[in-house]
């Protein structure tokens, strides 16, 4: 995790009176988004788009490879497939870096030849590109599985938030409510994150520009309007999700007096 | 008044509804914002400047020169001593409105009107050692 504290210790004032936050569940320990990819029942590969070498895979997608994480990190993404799928695959990674696509693709593991639907999207995170990749085995529908990985997003200290592409909110989790003194999900959704986070104008247009073009935006310095007299200095992560119409934005936001 | 059986159905739909979005909302989150979070994370955390850095660079390149001089001055008000001004938050908000460049987040005539007014801020702290 980053620590971006301030040099002066500016940002270290001891906070004036804070609204009444004794009502509200205190939040859990903020989740690494590291333990969460491997917590996750998604079998996800991240791939590095230079090299073609696998640099993170979580246990689920070690499981449907039939395979260990240890195993799989550093190896050859293609190797991970058959003889007849790496011709494919290879000519949708080409495609893919050219085009940044999400389109799936049936191929079979090299391990059991287990047939798989792929879907592969390029996204930046600077000074490197990496594909997303997700597996999917059979027709499963996980509409009625629980998730641990949403549960630790909802309930974790740090806000969450996805949007849609013109920051119309779709979600928020319970620490961002509590961050803008709301109590409710339908208090939020629909509404402009600009009503809450104070980019003026030409910071959306710049961090709009940056998610259509890298899908990343890096770490940037604002606050969240909730107290007109303590608006919350807030470090905010934000990245594309990049589906046609079903495109979205997610952000990671956390409170810097939390950090210093 | 709502037939019961009409309500049960609009209920049901409702929540059928409800399932379907949290199951793309957690698909979405687990298969693609996590990862995507987690890597950017970590290339972040590799060149994270300061939060003044940060802050400065921001204001700069969207804001008139007054905005960022208002800031410096709160710094100096704060006790933040102009060599430490100069030395920690002017010299690497340079560095850092070139990495923005370089990576695309501003272009070539944002850059040169945030270093120029960088170096307006330089002038004033400069002014007020001496």
């Amino acid at each position: 995790m980053s620590k971006t504290p301030s040099v002066f210790g500016f940002w270290n004032i001891p906070p004036p009176l804070e609204y009444d936050r004794a009502a509200e569940p205190s939040p859990g320990p903020a989740p690494s988004y590291e333990s969460l990819f491997m917590a996750s029942a998604e079998p996800v590969l991240i791939v590095d788009a230079a090299t073609e070498n696998i640099v993170e895979a979580n246990s689920a997608a070690a499981t449907v490879l039939r395979t260990t994480q240890a195993a799989l990190i550093g190896a050859r993404f293609l190797g991970a497939f058959d003889q007849g799928s790496r011709r494919a695959l290879k000519n949708r990674l080409a495609i893919s870096r050219a085009t940044g696509g999400i389109k799936p693709i049936n191929l079979r593991t090299a391990n059991g030849a287990i047939p798989l639907r792929v879907t592969l999207s390029l996204f930046h995170a600077a000074p490197d590109s990496y594909f997303l990749v997700r597996l999917k085995v059979g027709q499963g529908d996980r509409s009625a599985i629980p998730s641990a990985v949403f549960d630790a997003i909802d309930g974790g200290a740090d806000g969450f938030l996805i949007t849609d592409g013109a920051f119309r909110i779709e979600y928020a989790n319970q620490s961002f409510l509590a961050l803008i003194a709301l109590k409710s999900q339908s208090d939020v959704i629909g509404e402009s994150l600009g009503r809450w986070l104070r980019l003026s104008d030409a910071d959306f247009l710049r961090l709009n520009r940056q998610l259509l073009l890298r899908h990343a935006a890096s770490l940037l310095c604002t606050h969240v309007r909730s107290d007109p007299f303590r608006p919350r200095r807030v470090e905010v992560c934000a990245i594309a999700v990049p589906d046609g119409a079903n495109s979205c934005w997610g952000f990671g936001i956390r409170e810097l007096a939390r950090l210093n | 008044m709502v037939h019961p059986k009409l309500r049960e159905g609009a209920n049901l739909s409702q929540s059928r509804s409800e399932k379907a979005r949290h199951a793309r909302l957690v698909r979405v989150i687990e298969g693609e914002i996590v990862p995507r979070l987690m890597m950017s994370r970590a290339a972040a955390a590799t060149s994270a400047p300061s939060a003044d850095v940060a802050e400065l660079a921001r204001l700069l390149l969207v804001h008139e020169g007054e905005i960022a001089s208002e800031f410096v001055h709160m710094l100096r008000q704060h006790g933040a001593l102009p060599e430490r001004i100069c030395l920690e938050l002017l010299a690497p908000t340079a560095r850092r409105l070139g990495e923005l460049w370089a990576r695309d987040a501003c272009d070539f005539a944002e850059l040169t009107t945030g270093l120029n007014r960088l170096q307006a801020v330089l002038l004033e702290v400069s002014a007020e050692r001496h």
